[in-house]
């Protein structure tokens, strides 16, 4: 088990293989075998919590596959055609839990992708900012500050010198 | 933490931008000047190119010049760059980005092209962006086909299948005639067929004006159909638009390319039953993203 101490002070024990999600702790716990407690001066004990659920969920979903072709091999019974659908339908159970999973409002939205980010965790920065890009899809200027609550802080000008450079962008 | 989008760093901005597309890009761009910065950066327009461009690069005729990523995706949405010996020409689609192509007539398969009787001459036509087209002078069946392999375009993407030609003045006379003669067109992708009925004269519209009933038709029924019901997708009547540079393009049919995988070769052809008394000069095929009618419906 592995300790990692948020922001706030708050301790979550974890599975060495959950934190391991993390490329930074798993650069840690490399370079140093016997660390059981990290602080992570980044990310509060909220936004850890959700990371952390996002870590563990997929640390089951794979080691369970690998649990199930194991099986499979050991028992040599049936052809190969079963794990693969095993592994698809998990593949698309996962896809779904990672859907209903990133179903947060965007301030969470934000912290979450700084957390991916900050703690290097490729497939949660993959989901965060793929959320984001849809937000952001097929919205204009004004949706996208609206959304986002942006102030607009180009002059009437510079808005309009950069309107009449690509036109067709903004129709 | 009371985030903002503000507190992500440049680089997670980047990578949430480089996940839509030039359009959106651009109007992300123009919500603040930070969002502005963002949107110059190489990496976010490596993005949008075409993951083999290198590749691409490679096949040019002539070598493409280009200061930056942007720039180079600006050359290349800008006009079309002639590749393979000049024989096709490759393009991006500026606001999505998706990789374009045009067949030039010397790849196409011309019925009777190469007969002694010399229904087909190949011309060089100095407002072709290729060496030669192809010049129909005698009336004969017009049955053209067209290959493209799939895995050279870009996938999540609905295309439309084009062909671009001229008419030539000497058959002015005749250009009702030809306006209204039906021309069946089609377009394969495996088991997928997207077929139109098309007009190749761009001007029937004025005279079908005089009868609004048929003119609604037209417009109302390709819009609907489309959207709501796609198997319907098919015998849609097209009428031939005229482009910007002069040329006359119309739709074969479209089509989608889910994942790059299901690309196998994509088909096109034109095909008219009865006999053309016009003499259409025909350019090429011409492979661009399908927009005017996909767009504007959400």
């Amino acid at each position: 088990m592995i300790t990692l101490t948020s922001s706030d002070g708050v301790q979550f024990d974890v599975r060495e293989a959950v934190a391991k999600e993390s490329q930074i702790i798993r650069d840690m716990i490399q370079d140093d075998c016997v660390i059981t407690n990290i602080p992570l001066a980044n990310v509060n004990h909220k936004i850890l919590s959700i990371v952390l659920e996002y870590c563990q969920m997929h640390v089951d979903k794979t080691e369970m596959e690998v649990n199930a072709s194991k099986h499979q091999t050991t028992t040599g019974e049936g052809s190969s055609s079963v794990p693969v659908a095993l592994k698809v339908s998990s593949n698309k159970n996962l896809n779904d839990w990672d859907k209903e999973f990133i179903n947060v409002d965007l301030d969470t939205l934000y912290d979450l992708i700084l957390a991916a980010n900050y703690l290097n965790i490729s497939g949660l920065l993959n989901l965060t900012t793929q959320a984001a890009a849809d937000i952001i899809k097929g919205k204009t200027t004004e949706e996208i500050r609206a959304t986002f609550n942006i102030k607009n802080d180009f002059t009437p000008e510079e808005e309009a010198a950069i309107r009449k450079e690509n036109p067709w962008a903004f129709e | 933490m009371n985030s903002t989008i503000n507190s992500l760093p440049e680089d997670c901005l980047c990578r949430v931008i480089s996940l839509t597309s030039p359009r959106d890009a651009y109007n992300f761009s123009l919500a603040s000047t930070r969002f502005r910065s963002v949107v110059d950066f190489d990496t976010m327009w490596k993005a949008f190119l075409p993951s083999n461009y290198a590749v691409i690069l490679s096949r040019t005729v002539d070598p493409v010049m280009f200061t930056s990523k942007k720039d180079l995706f600006f050359k290349l949405s800008e006009s079309h760059v002639l590749i393979d010996e000049g024989t096709m020409s490759f393009g991006l689609e500026r606001s999505s980005g998706a990789k374009c192509y045009m067949i030039s007539a010397n790849l196409l398969k011309i019925f009777l092209a190469d007969a002694p009787h010399f229904y087909w001459r190949r011309i060089s036509f100095p407002d072709s962006r290729f060496r030669e087209v192809a010049m129909r002078t005698f009336p004969s069946r017009l049955d053209i086909v067209g290959k493209i392999n799939g895995k050279t375009l870009s996938s999540k993407i609905r295309y439309g299948a084009y062909l671009v030609y001229k008419l030539t003045e000497t058959c002015e006379d005749i250009s009702y005639t030809i306006g209204k003669m039906r021309q069946r067109t089609s377009v394969t992708v495996g088991t997928h067929v997207s077929k139109r009925i098309v007009f190749l004269e761009p001007f029937y519209v004025k005279y079908t004006l005089a009868k609004p009933r048929f003119f609604l038709n037209n417009l109302n029924v390709k819009k609907v159909l489309l959207y709501e019901k796609p198997e319907l997708d098919n015998n849609i009547e097209i009428i031939a638009k005229k482009r910007n540079d002069g040329w006359i393009e119309v739709e074969m049919g479209t089509f989608y390319i889910d994942k790059q995988e299901d690309g196998e070769s994509i088909q096109q052809r034109t095909i008219d039953n009865k006999e053309l008394k016009k003499y259409p000069l025909k350019q090429s095929i011409h492979l661009s993203r399908e927009l005017q009618i996909f767009r504007g419906i959400a």
